[in-house]
């Protein structure tokens, strides 16, 4: 996003607007809010169907699969910048994998193993041409996802890889069922992600580190000395790492690997971690968040089907979420309006 | 005609921006005019002589008209420091309801086309406000209004696609070729337009107030009394406007719109933009740039057709070509803000500071 770097958050807040106990409490509490008033609502409108297992199920997967997605673009936003390209990053590693796997025998640990590492690369390729060629992360973002598009297209081929007959330990404990319950793998592993990073952004250095990066264009943290080229560039594998990781379970999940997973993931990322409540202009923001933000859409999703509703409404609703929650993020920080 | 060259000449030369900024618009120019010779001959080469054909002539202008024609728009909004990602869904909305009060009211084509035109109007307007009066980053707010304009869309044309079937000179005035060369119309209507822009934002008043109100977000702008909000609110409208105008002149091309035209429009445009030379922070790029940019996009996408390349290569090129295009458009900017330019630019810059 534009001007991201120049946008100075602090000091921008006026004590005059509303008490800050209900500012806290909004922008902690507000996204799980408004997800248990969704909740409730669809399960009233569907007749008590929609809170059953077998809704939650599909509900769930969505969550798990875009919700990894999040969390990683909430801790690129906070340290100021934008990833356009995750939705690549989220198929293009699991194409790499299930090919590896299918078409040259490659033993499945190393499989996994290289698109990790694949998805890390796209990162740090991110990372380094925003940082040292001072180009907005916007247009290198841009790039790389118009390049991995054309890759994901080249590898996958017309008949996309297949690892449903694969079995291995490593691809149940990515994408098959939680220690036999009915439970998928993929959302467990976003719980676990989510509880490490939320540990990491509020607890860790790296987490203080990263939200002074975003303030000011991070120069301020720069002036005491905090490494902002390196933190960006580690958010960036970070986030890139993140999708990547997301797209193989879903693959180890389904067993099929097809280009067009995650198709629109980069934007509906963006939309989650705003939901969540993170700040446009950098500096602030949560990943638990990020994981409401996700369920909200994922709720939104399957809700509509369950009452029947026009599925086409669903990106519009998407689209005033987005607005609205922007709004409300922007009133919360306090921001003169128009500057 | 002498007055024309004087304003080609002046073009041509080292034009300092209102930030002060030397923009060297000839040179990014000449760059673009020379790629295009070079991909040119690089793809007649890779092609067996094939690229450099009336029919490729033909169809690269087909393909540069509509998109060079929403990325002018574009250009302006972005030389006014915002964004539209929106332009995708716009570029649709104007020829869809054209042409559905065409096909269901047998309403004339010329106030059709007029109340398709107005309804992207209005749509980049609401997309003005909203920036302005909430103050969220355009990105966010258009990426909204994207997806509602998309829902809009869906539910206004369940069978997906509307045709243009009412015989009308004004469907052979807007679109097909043009009878002396093998050029598309398209094309035409986009050298006109780009014309008609470049001759606003370097001679007019109201081009100066874009320039300035991209530049350091607007600020000096203001303090000297730039209405920088309505100037804002105006480029989301040309922006909009110009996006619907490309989708009709595809309609009349094609005969038929369908709501995935254009789909990747929005990100193209900028891309073609930032070719272009135009800077992301704002304050600076021109659209004569902009319309050398969209057409070296439309010959990359026929020249890898005619040189047998798989298709999907298309996508990597444009991302490659994005990439240096924006680190070219940093060095040279990040160069003038270290205080290393050349002395000729610094002296322009002393004039500009100056002269304001």
């Amino acid at each position: 996003m534009m001007g991201i770097q120049e946008r100075a958050t602090f000091g921008a807040i006026s004590p005059s607007k509303g008490s800050d106990t209900a500012r806290r409490f909004l922008r902690g509490s507000g996204p799980l809010l408004g997800l248990v008033i969704l909740l409730g609502l669809f399960q009233t409108a569907s007749g008590g169907v929609f809170l059953s297992p077998a809704m939650m199920g599909a509900t769930t997967a969505f969550i798990s699969g875009l919700g990894v997605v999040a969390i990683g673009v909430t801790m690129l936003m906070i340290c100021g910048e934008f990833d356009l390209s995750v939705s690549q990053s989220f198929v293009f590693p699991a194409i790499t994998m299930g090919a590896l796997i299918t078409r040259t025998d490659t033993p499945v640990y190393l499989a996994f193993m290289i698109a990790m590492g694949v998805a890390i690369l796209i990162g740090l390729i991110n990372g380094l041409v925003t940082v040292y060629f001072k180009v907005d992360s916007f247009i290198v973002t841009l790039a790389m996802l118009l390049i991995l598009t054309s890759l994901t297209l080249t590898v996958a081929t017309t008949n996309p890889p297949n690892i449903l007959d694969v079995s291995s330990p490593l691809l149940d404990a990515l994408g098959g069922t939680f220690l036999g319950t009915s439970i998928k793998a993929p959302f467990i592993w976003l719980l676990l992600i989510g509880a490490i990073m939320t540990l990491i952004l509020t607890g860790s250095r790296f987490g203080s580190w990263t939200r002074a990066s975003g303030v000011r264009g991070g120069q301020s943290a720069l002036a005491m000395g905090v490494p902002v080229k390196s933190v960006k560039i580690v958010n960036f594998c970070l986030c890139s790492g993140l999708s990547g990781f997301s797209g193989i379970a879903l693959v180890a999940d389904i067993g099929l690997a097809r280009p067009d997973f995650g198709q629109n993931f980069n934007l509906l990322a963006i939309v989650a971690a705003v939901i969540g409540g993170v700040s446009l202009f950098g500096g602030r923001g949560s990943v638990p968040g990020a994981v409401v933000g996700a369920c909200v859409l994922g709720v939104l999703s399957t809700g509509l089907i369950v009452t029947g509703v026009d599925q086409q409404f669903y990106i519009g609703i998407v689209g005033l979420v987005l607005l609205i929650a922007a709004y409300i993020n922007i009133r919360l920080e306090g921001r003169e309006t128009g500057e | 005609m002498q007055g024309l060259l004087i304003i080609v000449l002046a073009e041509l030369r080292r034009i300092p921006g209102p930030n002060g900024c030397p923009v060297n618009h000839g040179r990014t120019l000449a760059g673009l005019v020379a790629a295009i010779i070079g991909v040119a001959l690089v793809f007649n080469f890779l092609s067996s002589g094939k690229f450099i054909a009336e029919s490729t002539a033909l169809s690269v202008t087909n393909l540069a008209g509509p998109l060079g024609i929403i990325a002018l728009g574009v250009t302006v909004l972005m030389i006014a420091g915002e964004f539209d990602l929106s332009v995708a869904a716009t570029f649709v909305t104007a020829p869809v309801v054209a042409g559905l009060v065409m096909e269901d009211y047998g309403i004339d084509p010329v106030p059709a086309l007029l109340l398709g035109l107005s309804c992207a109007l209005i749509l980049g307007f609401i997309n003005g406000v909203l920036v302005v009066a909430t103050g969220i980053p355009s990105f966010i707010v258009t990426l909204a209004t994207l997806f509602v304009i998309q829902m809009f869309l869906r539910i206004l044309l369940p069978q997906f696609s509307v045709e243009w079937n009412s015989e009308s000179g004004l469907k052979d005035f807007l679109g097909g070729k043009l009878d002396i060369i093998p050029v598309a119309k398209s094309f035409a209507w986009l050298i006109l337009l780009g014309l008609l822009l470049w001759f606003l934002m370097n001679h007019s008043r109201v081009g100066n107030w874009v320039y300035a109100t991209g530049s350091r977000r607007g600020r000096p702008a203001r303090a000297m009394g730039v209405p920088t909000r309505a100037t804002k609110i105006g480029c989301f409208a040309l922006c909009a406007l110009l996006a619907g105008l490309a989708g009709i002149v595809q309609f009349a091309d094609y005969g038929l719109i369908s709501l995935t035209s254009g789909s990747d429009d929005n990100l193209m445009a900028i891309v073609a933009t930032v070719i272009g030379g135009t800077s992301l922070f704002g304050g600076r790029g021109t659209v004569l740039g902009t319309l050398l940019g969209a057409t070296l996009l439309s010959m990359f996408n026929i020249g890898l057709i005619l040189s047998g390349v798989q298709g999907n290569w298309y996508f990597s090129l444009v991302g490659l070509l994005l990439l240096i295009a924006a680190i070219v458009n940093s060095r040279s900017q990040t160069r003038w803000r270290r205080g290393t330019a050349t002395p000729d630019e610094e002296r322009q810059t002393m004039v500009t500071a100056g002269s304001t």
